[in-house]
């Protein structure tokens, strides 16, 4: 799947998010519409799971940003949910995912 | 075992939503394989739920559900075509609480669906249409807004390489559509494509946003705004 995707944030910033990247990565740059220009880019990558997804987001203020996706490893096929809460200058504000909500995961196709 | 996708957009946004005192997990679940990808909040703070389900046979048909504010199902639709996948890809309700679902199909001649149900879940009206746009045959819709005039606008792309808009009034009656962009084409022959576009109201603007191609063979993420008749506003 492709999470290529724009968010709109405070004004006239949007925050653009390309999962394809890499999909051990939550990679976005937030773009200022005013100046025609990248502000900052944003990352994210887990010290313990290796596959990140994400499936939306939101600007939860305007600096932090609540992303919502999956989590899991190559070598599990178990997927958990997962929410992150990050700044824009990519500190990490809260890192939940939860085992209720554990994937039987299949390939849907689209 | 069941075929099950669980709804983890649902989890976001009723934590995110709802998130004064009561919290909930709930399922919604066909039987079949389900998934959801669109959700919104309504005037009566509740959700339409948007998603795909193969209920009916083997193919991804398009299925709503709404629910109040505490989770519970007041109703739902198979809005799909039987032998043919489609899917939600926006969702919106009007100011007389009718909710307008646009989807993509992949059914023969089909491109595009519209269905607008009124508050109780009573299908107003389905449409569906296969359009010819400037002789390329193929076209994907991509969203939809609601103008404060009642206008719909949809950006869709033609043949991959076309971004146009089409205005519709709330009856699926087309108003007019305007070009905004082309894909580039580069010596070397790159196919490229526009993809993944996205689009926000404004106060008096549309901004769209989608990946085009602008100076070599990696994609850009391009920003441009219109009025909301489709005139271009500059920087």
């Amino acid at each position: 799947m492709d999470y290529a995707r724009t968010i709109k944030g405070e004004s006239n910033n949007y925050l653009f998010l390309d999962f394809a990247v890499n999909s051990s990565l939550i990679n976005t740059c937030l773009y200022d519409w005013n100046i025609d220009s990248v502000i900052t880019w944003i990352y994210y990558s887990s010290p313990a799971y290796n596959v990140l997804s994400s499936l939306g987001a939101d600007f939860i203020s305007e600096d932090t940003v609540l992303f919502c996706g999956s989590i899991s490893n190559y070598s599990n096929m178990d997927k958990y949910a997962h929410l992150l809460k990050i700044d824009t200058a990519s500190n990490v504000v809260g890192s939940k995912f939860t085992n209720l909500m554990v994937i039987m995961y299949q390939d849907f196709g689209q | 075992m069941r075929n099950l996708i669980i709804i983890i957009v649902l989890f976001l946004a009723i934590t995110e939503l709802n998130a004064q005192n009561s919290h909930y997990f709930k399922l919604y679940d066909t039987g079949s394989q389900d998934v959801a990808r669109i959700f919104i909040r309504t005037c009566d703070n509740g959700y339409i739920l948007g998603g795909a389900s193969t209920i009916v046979d083997a193919y991804w048909d398009a299925y709503i559900i709404k629910i109040d504010s505490n989770g519970n199902n007041l109703w739902n639709w198979n809005i799909g075509f039987g032998g043919a996948s489609d899917g939600p890809v926006s969702i919106m309700e009007t100011p007389d609480s009718n909710i307008v679902v646009f989807m993509y199909s992949t059914a023969a001649n089909i491109k595009f669906r519209m269905a607008v149900f009124d508050y109780n879940g009573n299908l107003v009206f389905e449409k569906h249409d296969y359009y010819l746009s400037a002789g390329f045959p193929e076209f994907t819709i991509h969203g939809a807004l609601l103008l404060p005039d009642s206008r719909i606008v949809t950006p869709v792309v033609v043949n991959d390489s076309i971004l146009k808009t089409y205005c519709w009034n709330q009856t699926g009656d087309t108003l007019s559509s305007v070009v905004l962009d082309t894909c580039r084409q580069f010596p070397g022959g790159y196919n490229e494509k526009i993809e993944h576009v996205d689009c926000f109201i404004g106060v008096d603007n549309i901004t769209f946003c989608y990946n085009n191609f602008i100076a070599d063979n990696t994609p850009s993420r391009v920003t441009l705004k219109t009025d909301y008749n489709g005139n271009l506003i500059d920087i």
